[in-house]
């Protein structure tokens, strides 16, 4: 995730990297956050909420920081996805 | 409209030098140390970069990691409100440092767009809402100008999580309206003040204090807005 910046934030940003990663990579996805210094719920719902749905309502999650969990513990459960560390 | 001219008055008389919102947290030295220059925001991804440079001479200087996420966080999704939100007005951002011994950030973004209560009410559930109401109400979760069913509404409802988690003072004034919110101390404080910024778009002010954080969830800033909506 590090590839698309450090401090992942915004929705069109989002849309942008849900695009890539969807068309350069089949499920099963995970992310690795080593290096991301944070993560936005906006970004987070196209991203992760989006891929977590196209690989079968769950998403391996990789050396993510203390804030970057507590993000996207909010949108597993706002979105319903299942977070697997 | 010279934005830029009158954001940095703003600056110079309300949030540089608020000393009364300083005095109330122990051992800050009021000396700003660092001034960076203003940025403009609105293009996709724009935040990133920008707040990418940020964090990582923050981390350099010895902030912690945990600050140097809320805060990337926070400044990511204050951007992308103002981007969608301002109908295509250009937003700024501005950073300074405060204090030696001890780390202190205060950021602000401004936009020049229709406003946070005008915004919301383009969403026909909250059309009768009054300036104040909209714009308290708006950092309530799922309370968007945009249609329930898109399930908005979680922007400001995390940038006021994040300042409560850190101690920090949020100040946010729109279309005349201004409210403070400080959490520092320990002490939750609810003010109605001045706007910030008196033209038409929003300000939004954040000091952080690098230190100790609490466990919040959105559920917490609900019923912290909740209590201040009664205040009103």
């Amino acid at each position: 995730m590090k590839l698309f910046g450090l401090n992942l934030s915004g929705r069109p940003l989002g849309i942008q990297v849900f695009k890539i990663i969807s068309k350069d990579h089949d499920p099963i996805y995970e992310l690795d956050f080593e290096g991301v210094i944070s993560i936005g719920s906006s970004f987070a719902d196209e991203v992760v909420a989006k891929l977590a749905k196209k690989n079968g309502g769950e998403i391996k999650i990789l050396n993510s920081s203390r804030i970057i969990d507590k993000c996207l513990k909010e949108v597993s459960r706002d979105m319903n996805f299942e977070l697997v560390y | 409209m010279n934005f830029f001219g009158e954001l940095k008055r703003y600056f110079n008389s309300q949030i540089f030098l608020d000393q009364e919102a300083l005095t109330a947290i122990p051992d800050i030295t009021y000396k700003s140390i660092i001034k960076l220059p203003i940025r403009r925001l609105g293009i996709v991804g724009t935040q990133v970069k920008i707040v990418d440079d940020l964090t990582v001479g923050l981390n350099r200087q010895g902030y912690s990691q945990d600050i140097c996420s809320y805060i990337g966080w926070a400044i990511g999704e204050l951007a992308d409100n103002a981007a969608t939100h301002s109908k295509s007005h250009p937003s700024f951002v501005y950073f300074e440092q405060f204090g030696e011994d001890r780390h202190f950030l205060q950021f602000t973004i401004g936009d020049t767009g229709i406003g946070i209560p005008e915004s919301l009410r383009t969403n026909p559930n909250y059309k009768s809402l009054t300036d104040p109401h909209a714009l308290l109400s708006s950092f309530k979760p799922y309370i968007s100008g945009r249609p329930d069913r898109e399930n908005r509404g979680k922007g400001l409802t995390d940038v006021l999580t994040i300042a409560m988690e850190c101690g920090s003072r949020l100040k946010v004034g729109s279309n005349g309206i201004g409210f403070s919110f400080s959490f520092d101390s320990g002490v939750d404080n609810f003010d109605q003040i001045s706007p910030l910024y008196r033209q038409s778009g929003t300000v939004i002010s954040i000091l952080f204090i690098d230190g100790n954080f609490a466990t919040m969830e959105r559920e917490d800033a609900k019923e912290y807005i909740d209590k201040c909506l009664e205040a009103l």
